[in-house]
């Protein structure tokens, strides 16, 4: 008996201690303000990564391999004074049976100018295409943009000179906010439309008013602030249409972290390839 | 004198008679002490060769990731202890070093994102105009092999009743170092990894036998970094900026039945 009253708590003991369990992982806490976005990464895959300077200013914003911005200041300011950067593209080799990577655009943005925000205003934007069955082509433009009293950008206008017309043309990009929440953005050239899109949403609150780099309208460039605050609210879908009968729509649904700032994202593209995504983040 | 002297060997030889008789029980005595020994070794603490088959339930996670719990998860242990000393302490207890052989698992894990709270719902659309694509969903999924090499301390509590029923009667615990190689896989709505990594792992747990058969339970845990095969370069799809190493923690609470032939 006495054999039995010891034996029984040892059991017990036993099999709590053998009972093995992991904890969910603890994820940065703190503000969002004391947070900056380090990458964003698929099963171990980075997707995209940040690069920072010792004043927390952005240096580098890497996409896949296909896509590098990167920014260089003057002194201490905040606003960059040059931000460059390169895209690359990938053609069939038949000789070796291989892919080739090649660099099919580059620009470089100067004379970057910004409001009391912190938003860019203006640059001036010198681009080379270098498309592998064109002649590298260049193009320079002055780039302006608007935005509302709530730091909300609501216009972008590209003015360059199109050789092929022999005239000066104008892009614009209106951008359509309500509540907070961005719903069309519309790209005419001198009138004639070219595309829209068209932003429906979840009923998950943004916070941060935090962009998200794979957010169709602004892509990483977003995540810089330099053009002003993301939506109220998360989208769940982004509607493409080129006014050619060609539409595309990508579905968004996210997690968030306590302070607010996206921790993980389901993105479905036109594909219908979804892919998860999670986002990390370094303390300041 | 000559009758002494016989006498005299006639009783050195009887006594030398008496001390062959003697020695000749005693030895006959220890051979059957011997063989109790031997048999009550083998009734009591077994042939010390175990073959382990079990269920496990199993999580795995990494530093970023929610937690991936297992659907199912089985595992097959062999090996050996080899207890000493030959005569159980206090006629009860012996202790002993396991020698696992080989330990492997197959675990199927559960998708950790359905249970996330998401913003809103990915609506899946087929189109009939598209072609089937060859979508290979595997789910996920982890696979081990590996050995270990441990302490273990048994105790029969039974084993100086006279109830020889309840002789056999052990209970065993255990920890083991475990080296292991890990496979972790997941193909699932298009997203693919394929990793591999070598493990630390550790056991500890115990069992309760009878003769050949123990029911038991363990826990097994450890962590590795693992880099996943970066499929985005190899396809050639140029999306990746190569793949990251990542640490992934792996935890089971296994149960166990164990025969001992």
């Amino acid at each position: 008996m006495k054999l039995i009253k010891a034996a029984l708590p040892t059991a017990v003991m036993l099999i709590a201690s053998a009972s093995c369990t992991l904890d969910e992982p603890s994820y940065p806490d703190g503000a969002a303000s004391q947070m900056r976005l380090s990458s964003v990464s698929s099963y171990g895959v980075t997707l995209m990564k940040w690069e920072y300077d010792k004043q927390n200013r952005v240096t580098e914003i890497n996409v896949g391999r296909d896509m590098i911005y990167r920014f260089t200041y003057t002194g201490n300011s905040e606003i960059p004074s040059t931000i460059s950067g390169e895209s690359y593209d990938y053609y069939y080799d038949y000789e070796t049976d291989k892919d080739v990577r090649y660099k099919n655009g580059e620009w470089e943005w100067t004379e970057i100018k910004a409001d009391s925000h912190g938003h860019i205003t203006q640059y001036n934007c010198d681009e080379t295409d270098f498309s592998i069955d064109h002649e590298p082509s260049n193009t320079v433009s002055v780039v302006k943009f608007t935005y509302d009293s709530n730091g909300q950008l609501t216009r972008m206008e590209d003015t360059y000179y199109d050789y092929l017309q022999n005239r000066v043309v104008t892009d614009v990009d209106n951008y359509t906010w309500s509540n907070g929440l961005l719903l069309q953005r519309k790209e005419v050239s001198d009138d004639s439309h070219l595309l829209t899109n068209l932003c429906e949403y979840s009923d998950l609150d943004n916070p941060n008013r935090q962009w998200d780099p794979n957010n169709a309208i602004l892509g990483p460039m977003g995540t810089t602030g330099f053009f002003g605050v993301g939506p109220k609210k998360f989208p769940s879908r982004i509607q493409t249409d080129n006014g050619n009968y060609y539409t595309e729509t990508i579905q968004y649904a996210y997690t968030l972290l306590p302070n607010g700032l996206i921790r993980m994202s389901k993105v479905k593209d036109g594909d219908d390839i979804t892919v998860v995504m999670t986002y990390t983040y370094e303390k300041l | 004198m000559k009758k002494y002297l016989i006498i005299a060997a006639m009783t050195l030889l009887g006594i030398g008679q008496t001390n062959a008789q003697d020695y000749s029980v005693q030895s006959t005595e220890l051979a059957v002490q011997k063989e109790d020994l031997s048999s009550i070794n083998k009734r009591i603490w077994g042939k010390g060769r175990f073959l382990r088959l079990g269920y496990s339930k199993t999580e795995t996670g990494s530093q970023f990731d929610p937690v991936e719990k297992s659907k199912y998860s089985f595992f097959m242990t062999k090996g050996t202890t080899y207890r000493f000393p030959k005569k159980a302490i206090g006629g009860l207890v012996k202790i002993g070093i396991d020698a696992v052989w080989f330990d492997i698992q197959f675990s199927k894990f559960k998708s950790p994102y359905s249970d996330l709270d998401w913003s809103s719902d990915i609506i899946e659309t087929e189109d009939p105009d598209d072609e089937p694509e060859l979508d290979i969903n595997i789910g996920r999924m982890a696979f081990s092999a590996g050995m270990g090499i441990g302490p273990n301390v048994s105790v029969a509590p039974f084993a100086l009743t006279s109830i020889k029923g309840l002789q056999p009667l052990r209970a065993s615990i255990y920890f083991h170092y475990a080296p292991t190689m890990q496979i972790y896989a997941k193909s699932q709505g298009g997203d693919i990894e394929l990793s591999t990594a070598f493990c630390n792992m550790m056991n500890f747990g115990g069992n309760i036998s009878y003769r050949a058969i123990a029911l038991g339970i363990e826990g097994r845990w450890g962590k590795s970094k693992f880099k996943p095969l970066d499929f985005e370069s190899i396809l050639g799809d140029g999306e990746s900026l190569g793949s990251q190493k990542y640490t992934r923690k792996f935890a089971n609470t296994r149960f166990y039945i164990q025969f001992s032939f």
